[in-house]
């Protein structure tokens, strides 16, 4: 083949081109660090590191919620520590009480139990980041107040049941609130079925006993009228003693819907939410009535209601108070209440410290999956520089190798030797 | 046959390698000229004459010059060119675009996309919180800043790819007039058997930055014209130059001349990179931009016209964004106004932050096309860059057959500087040569006229 001259410097340029072309590229990477400058340099290697930065913000953002969420519990189980040793002090009284060389000095025992109640409402009360901790989702009030006449406690937000649910994994939505309801509240639990092949306009009756603020005692009728397939209508009523109703008008009646499948209540009016709050302000009633355990199956409808206490900790002390300025000393009924109260504290407080624990694990498991995750991205993207350099080396020397061939023979041809 | 012979034989000679030196001498002028083709003298024998029974030569001629050049592979790097030339500009433009992307990295639109949900997660913790619902709308106006500067950089990429794409028929249309031109003159020149290789070199030299452009095809007639037919459509011949002009139609680009309204069939060279490019391409990715913000603006308004607000009294029914359309992201002015109309609440309870919940696990639903909106953008990402990567690929392929094809050409037109030299001392040495024979020619006419003395 006949070599012109511009085939050999043509070869050179072309040559040089690449090999700066190259070298060019191993500056810019070891400079950044970074394999991957644009799009085109890995398309697949580009959507892997978005796709894993991507997971890692999620990771920072779930780190960040169970931060808050930890600190939100934390904060809830210190004000219930703080009322569950009130609630033990006072039990202890109680017990004291029962000592009969006790019994003059009801009015100081009195005192302290006022005492323990305000430091009670208090804890109860608490606030943090702007949110009432036991005050559900409700944050319009404090939870609970006096009564306008300074004798019985009661619930002043509209609902202080609320969950605060966050998430804090791709597939973990953890509640991160101790509802004032599930805390502090009466919550009569109905259980058993309803006759799922029962007619339109059969009625189920039933009844159970609930509690004013002051302990006395009142009668809760209950109505369930099949209305349509899987569906009744819930009516109810609250008699006193005299058995006359409480209300002057009758309180609406509730829409509750079964599930055909799994006979399990889906929805009450429409909402998911499985129980309802029965609230009577000029009699101190407040209670939530919780359906959720009652199913509809074939057979006779067969229906038990149990209440977990009969009136809050709150107004059961008031009314021990009372009665010690009264001289009365408190009943065994009464004690018992308190009791159930203080275990039922502790049982919440197990509660919180697991909600507690499961945040801290997995805190711990987000952080190992970010660690896993940083892991993979420096794989995908970081430069390894001990390679990098080696071969900017290489590519160094190709260069100047190529420069002083090329200064040796360029310039050269036959003129040179005439 | 007398001594004066010689003379004329030697004369022939001085004046043929005068020529030949000639010759050399641009040859060697033109070495670094990538344009031009290497000539040689070709000498032949002058005719003979008989004298008697004897036939004596009669010196030599320069019949003609030689213009070295292999069509063949004026051809082969004519289709070359369209092939390079088309994927290089492709890969320029793309090279452009996918810097709009600022992928992979904490500013592209994938981890602004991120930030955008993630607030809705933290202020599902603290849905009270005035701080994290003015982050909620400071990330949501970063998103929207970011799609606009996208998306307006790319319709900025297309608008330069039409002036681009007018001063390349603009291009195009002076090349045609000047090988009409050139045709003409060499036609001209070419009468008399001469050939006139620098118009021949000035020709194909204006026919290959033509092949650079767009696709053409080139015949050579018998009287050396050429024919050049783009795409199908006749160009251009030694009669008449052909004027292009550039039409967009429904958004699509098309070549046509003057007099006919069919387009032309371009199919390579760097219009039709821009074309498919301007046309195909870049509104494909608009495209994709547009799915995936729409999807996103309406998915979040879905859910939050489903909460209620922060506000006194509490508001439900507001859509977070006005609406998304053409890179245009707008966020409801009252929730910018007031960021507790921000309705994170599912019941209307303050401390409720469900709905803010269920619109940061948008980030993870099958929202388009099957898939999360990060994997339809992730596909659009990756999309710019495969087509940029193999417009890089395939540039440099066709580079190193172009690169081939240049160095046949250089082995058949180039000029060797040692060969030329090489020549020069030959024909050097030629004329000294037929000058000395003069002087033993007039050395010998002196012997005979001192003989007559």
């Amino acid at each position: 083949m006949r070599i012109s001259d511009a085939m050999i410097t043509n070869n050179f340029n072309h040559a040089l081109n690449q090999t700066k072309a190259r070298y060019d590229k191993l500056s810019i990477q070891i400079a950044t660090q970074n394999k991957i400058q644009k799009p085109s340099d890995s398309p697949s290697g580009t959507i892997r590191i978005n796709r894993l930065t991507s997971q890692m913000n999620q990771s920072d953002s779930f780190s960040n919620n169970i931060q808050n969420g930890l600190s939100f519990i934390n904060n809830s189980i210190m004000s219930m520590e703080s009322i569950q040793t009130e609630t033990s002090s006072t039990l202890t009284k109680l017990t004291e009480l029962v000592n009969a060389t006790n019994g003059g000095d009801y009015t100081s025992y009195a005192d302290a139990i006022d005492l323990s109640v305000k430091a009670m409402m208090d804890a109860a009360n608490a606030e943090y980041d702007g949110n009432y901790l036991f005050g559900g989702t409700d944050n319009s009030a404090a939870p609970f107040g006096m009564t306008a006449d300074q004798q019985a406690v009661e619930v002043k937000a509209n609902d202080i049941s609320g969950k605060h649910e966050i998430k804090i994994s791709a597939n973990i939505t953890q509640k991160i609130n101790m509802s004032g309801t599930e805390v502090f509240g009466t919550i009569v639990k109905g259980t058993g079925t309803l006759d799922k092949d029962s007619v339109v306009g059969d009625v189920s009756s039933k009844q159970t006993k609930v509690y004013d603020a002051e302990g006395n005692e009142y009668t809760l009728n209950l109505n369930f009228t099949k209305t349509a397939a899987n569906t009744y209508s819930l009516s109810y009523d609250i008699l006193d003693g005299s058995n006359a109703s409480i209300y002057t008008s009758a309180p609406a009646s509730q829409n509750l819907v079964f599930d055909a499948d799994t006979n399990r209540l889906t929805t009450i009016n429409g909402n998911t939410n499985q129980q309802l709050n029965i609230k009577a302000a000029d009699k101190k009633i407040d209670f939530t009535f919780d359906l959720s355990s009652v199913l509809e199956k074939s057979g006779a409808s067969a229906m038990a209601f149990s209440a977990n206490q009969k009136t809050d900790i709150f107004n059961t002390l008031m009314a021990i108070s009372k009665n010690l300025k009264l001289g009365i000393a408190p009943t065994a009924e009464q004690q018992t209440a308190v009791s159930d109260f203080n275990k039922h504290m502790l049982s919440k407080l197990g509660e919180a410290g697991n909600v507690s624990n499961q945040f801290s694990n997995v805190a711990d498991q987000n952080t190992q999956q970010k660690l896993i995750l940083q892991g993979l991205v420096s794989k995908e993207k970081d430069v390894d520089m001990a390679q990098a350099i080696m071969d900017l080396q290489a590519e160094d020397n190709a260069m100047q190798m190529s420069y002083k061939i090329s200064a040796m023979i360029l310039p050269k041809s036959l003129l040179n030797y005439l | 046959m007398g001594v004066s012979r010689i003379f004329d034989i030697s004369q022939s000679s001085l004046a043929a390698y005068q020529q030949a030196l000639n010759i050399t001498s641009n040859n060697i002028a033109n070495a670094s000229n990538p344009d031009y083709s290497r000539q040689t003298p070709v000498l032949s024998t002058a005719k003979s004459q008989s004298n008697g029974t004897l036939i004596f030569g009669s010196g030599v001629n320069l019949d003609y010059i030689q213009r070295q050049r292999d069509t063949l592979v004026d051809s082969q790097i004519r289709a070359n060119n369209q092939k390079y030339s088309d994927n290089s500009k492709r890969s320029d433009i793309l090279g452009q675009i996918e810097q709009l992307f600022g992928e992979p990295s904490d500013l592209g639109l994938s981890n602004v996309m991120d930030s955008f949900f993630n607030s809705w997660s933290a202020a599902s913790v603290s849905p009270n919180s005035s701080a994290l619902r003015m982050n909620v709308v400071t990330s949501a106006q970063n998103l929207a800043t970011k799609v606009k500067d996208i998306y307006e950089g790319i319709t900025e990429a297309k608008s330069s790819l039409m002036s681009d794409a007018k001063n390349t028929v603009a291009t195009i249309n002076s090349y045609l007039k000047q090988i009409q031109d050139l045709n003409n003159q060499i036609i001209a020149g070419s009468l008399n058997n001469q050939q006139p290789s620098d118009l021949l070199d000035q020709r194909d030299s204006v026919i290959d930055s033509l092949s650079k452009l767009v696709n053409i095809n080139v015949t050579t007639d018998s009287s050396n014209g050429v024919m050049v037919s783009i795409g199908g459509t006749l160009a251009v011949d030694k009669n008449m130059a052909n004027e292009f002009q550039l039409k967009e139609v429904n958004g699509n680009l098309s070549l046509t001349t003057g007099t006919d309204s069919f387009s032309t069939n371009v199919t390579g060279g760097e219009l039709f990179a821009i074309k498919e490019i301007y046309s195909k391409t870049i509104p494909g990715y608009l495209d994709q931009i547009n799915a995936v913000m729409t999807s996103l603006s309406d998915s979040v308004n879905q859910l939050h016209a489903t909460g209620f607000t922060n506000a006194t009294p509490t508001q439900t029914g507001l859509n977070f964004f006005d609406g998304y359309n053409e890179g245009i992201l707008t966020i409801n002015q009252d929730i910018m106004r007031d960021p507790n109309k921000i309705a994170l609440s599912k019941d209307g309870t303050s401390g409720n932050g469900d709905i803010a919940t269920k619109i940061a696990e948008l980030s993870s639903a099958k929202l388009l096309n099957g898939a999360t909106l990060a994997d339809n953008y992730g596909s659009l990402i990756s999309e710019v860059g495969t087509q940029k990567q193999f417009s890089d690929q395939m540039a440099q392929a066709n580079q190193l057959v172009l690169q081939q094809l240049e160095q046949q050409k250089s082995s058949v037109s180039g000029v060797s500087l040692d060969e030329e030299m090489a020549n020069v001392l030959k024909f050097q040495r030629s004329y000294e040569a037929s000058a000395k024979m003069i002087k033993i020619g007039d050395e010998m006419l002196q012997t005979i006229l001192s003989m007559v003395q």
